[in-house]
């Protein structure tokens, strides 16, 4: 809470503002207004994907897809070798007179795990990365914030953002054109 | 946004270019045919393998493109709105493709060793099926019967989706609707068995009934790829411009990318069930596949025609980029002839005795750009004679109606 702006270190306790809109069109255009003065640490909730919030949120890069490569790559790797160990050397078989190292035969297995790793990397790596389960959120604080699962669409202006000034980003926010613009508590 | 007659009908830019490709296509086809003459007559035994493959490259587009124009009217998209009217057009080339079926007939000794009397006298096995399936003139009534329901096909899709930007009412798109349930499963049911009448048979010692499937996805994915080819190279004029959008050339690109895989996998379920019976009548096939230049083929085919475009294609930016996708998408195409060629070319040869088919590869350019220049004289001209982007399609107007909603993103013109 350094900077320029002396509000914010009196009211440390507020996780940020919250505005509330009824459409998810109108959510997209305010977030892409609040990038582009500079807001960088907000966040928005609504009940379905909106296309084209990730990137008015400034969300242009995302370290799942890399994952999922890596632990499809990964997967694909160990089923093979798991095979290769266990058909040449754990227990080496006469299967229909074919040579021991028959790679074709392995080939569904490590389709299969490709797939499994990928699948492993990409449920857990999107947890590691959005930080998700949580067991508190301050942003629950918010008066009738469970209508984010509905039909509500939120924008939260974080308050360890730079730019965050209390008065001066409700006013903005007041602009945009909200049902209603909050104080989220921690 | 959605679209006019006027704006939707190509500009004077766009036919200029028109023009230019109708010229060099009037070339290829005539040195190409006039080549392709000159093979037939000099060296038949190598020329009419490799008419086959260009033959089947080419009809495989006409037929993918219009099972491709019924699939689009059932599940609709956005990927339709650059490719419906390259997919009719490309349709309606079937019928230049059956007057070109005419040379294999007239070459069948030539085309298939079961219209060797030889070969059906030496092995009983052939001589089996000569005498009923293969008898030629049964195996000339079914290529008439494929061809009078494919062209009946495309001639419905075409002319009904044309009415349609005519009028306000939906009643052509409600028959298109109505017909094209039935008439995609026609559309598969005799293409493959065209694939098992015209390819499958250059061995007919042999049989696999995943073959017909591994053509159709074969033939799909040559389609996808050529009018992707066609539609980047034009997307500097208007309407092109327009309606390849960023998010459609994502789409279009996942397209390439699902139906690479679904080759792969077709190709390879048939290998693995030969491989672990290990059947001596049926490993024949892949033993005149994989020996000698053919083997390196075969490994081709595995590097470059799957892991190659499916490694580019994984990436999200590539598939939004006609920089990327337009190289991925030609890459394809040469596979796919390539693949062709790895399925058609070795037919029935003695895996130890024969050599690699060099004196075919001159007659198989030439086929590919006499064909190709006949079909693309005939494509360019139905094209362009329509509206570039159905008027009033019902699931056109869905996929702009639903694009307009969510303008935010990839509505950008490349």
């Amino acid at each position: 809470m350094s900077g320029p702006h002396a509000h914010g270190q009196e009211a440390p306790e507020v996780y940020g503002l919250m505005a509330e809109f009824d459409d998810p069109d109108r959510l997209v255009e305010v977030t892409r207004g609040a990038y582009e003065r500079g807001f960088r640490q907000m966040e928005a909730y609504t009940p379905f994907p909106v296309e084209g919030l990730d990137h008015a949120l400034g969300y242009f890069r995302n370290k799942v897809p890399r994952t999922t490569f890596l632990g499809a790559v990964a997967g694909g790797l160990s089923g093979f070798l798991l095979q290769c160990w266990s058909a040449i050397y754990y227990y080496p078989h006469d299967i229909a007179g074919k040579p021991l190292y028959s790679w074709p035969a392995f080939i569904p297995i490590t389709f299969e795990t490709t797939v499994l790793g990928g699948a492993f990397a990409a449920v857990f790596g999107m947890l590691y990365f959005n930080g998700l389960p949580k067991l508190y959120h301050p942003v629950f604080n918010a008066p009738s914030f469970a209508l984010a699962s509905d039909d509500r669409f939120f924008l939260c202006i974080q308050s360890r953002d730079p730019l965050f000034d209390p008065e001066e980003t409700l006013a903005f926010l007041e602009t945009c054109g909200p049902r209603s613009v909050s104080v989220v508590p921690y | 946004m959605s679209f006019g007659t006027a704006d939707a009908l190509a500009g004077p830019d766009l036919n200029a270019r028109f023009d230019a490709i109708r010229s060099r296509a009037v070339l290829f086809a005539a040195v190409g045919l006039g080549a392709c003459l000159l093979g037939a007559l000099v060296f038949p035994a190598s020329f009419f393998p490799a008419y086959l493959t260009a033959f089947l490259f080419w009809t495989g587009i006409s037929v993918a493109s219009i099972g491709l124009c019924f699939l689009h009217r059932l599940v609709g998209g956005g990927w339709g709105l650059p490719l419906r009217r390259p997919f009719e057009a490309a349709g309606s080339m079937i019928v230049v493709l059956a007057v070109l079926f005419i040379p294999i007939l007239l070459g069948l000794p030539y085309t298939y060793p079961w219209a060797d009397r030889t070969v059906a006298e030496a092995d009983p096995l052939v001589a089996q099926k000569v005498k009923i399936f293969l008898e030629p003139s049964f195996f000339a009534t079914r290529a008439a019967i494929y061809f009078v329901i494919w062209a009946l096909g495309a001639f419905l899709v075409g002319s009904w989706s044309r009415q349609q930007d005519r009028r306000e009412d939906q009643a052509p798109s409600r028959r298109l609707t109505a017909l094209a349930g039935p008439a995609l499963v026609l559309t598969f049911l005799s293409t493959s068995f065209a694939a098992f009448d015209w390819a499958m048979s250059r061995d007919p010692d042999w049989y696999s009934t995943i073959y017909g499937a591994m053509f159709v996805v074969g033939a799909i994915l040559s389609t996808l790829a050529f009018l992707t080819v066609f539609t980047i190279q034009n997307a500097a004029y208007e309407p092109v411009k327009s309606a390849l959008t960023v998010g459609r050339l994502n789409d279009i690109g996942n397209l390439l990318l699902a139906f690479t895989m679904l080759w792969a996998y077709m190709s390879f379920s048939q290998f693995i069930i030969i491989w672990m019976g290990n059947l001596p009548e049926e490993v024949i096939w892949y033993l005149r596949r994989t020996q000698g230049v053919w083997g390196a083929v075969a490994l081709a085919l595995i590097a470059f025609g799957f892991f190659a475009p499916f490694l580019a294609l994984l990436q999200r930016e590539h598939k939004r980029n006609a920089g990327w996708v337009l190289p991925i998408a030609s890459w394809i195409l040469v596979m796919r002839v390539v693949d062709l060629s790895w399925l058609i070319l070795p037919g029935y040869s003695k895996p130890d005795e024969a050599g690699f088919p060099w004196g075919s590869l001159p007659w198989l350019l030439a086929a590919l750009a006499g064909i190709g220049g006949v079909w693309m004289i005939g494509f360019v001209g139905r094209l362009r004679s329509a509206p570039l982007i159905p008027l009033r399609d019902p699931r056109i107007l869905d996929a702009l109606a639903h694009e307009a909603a969510h303008q935010h993103n990839g509505g950008a013109v490349l």
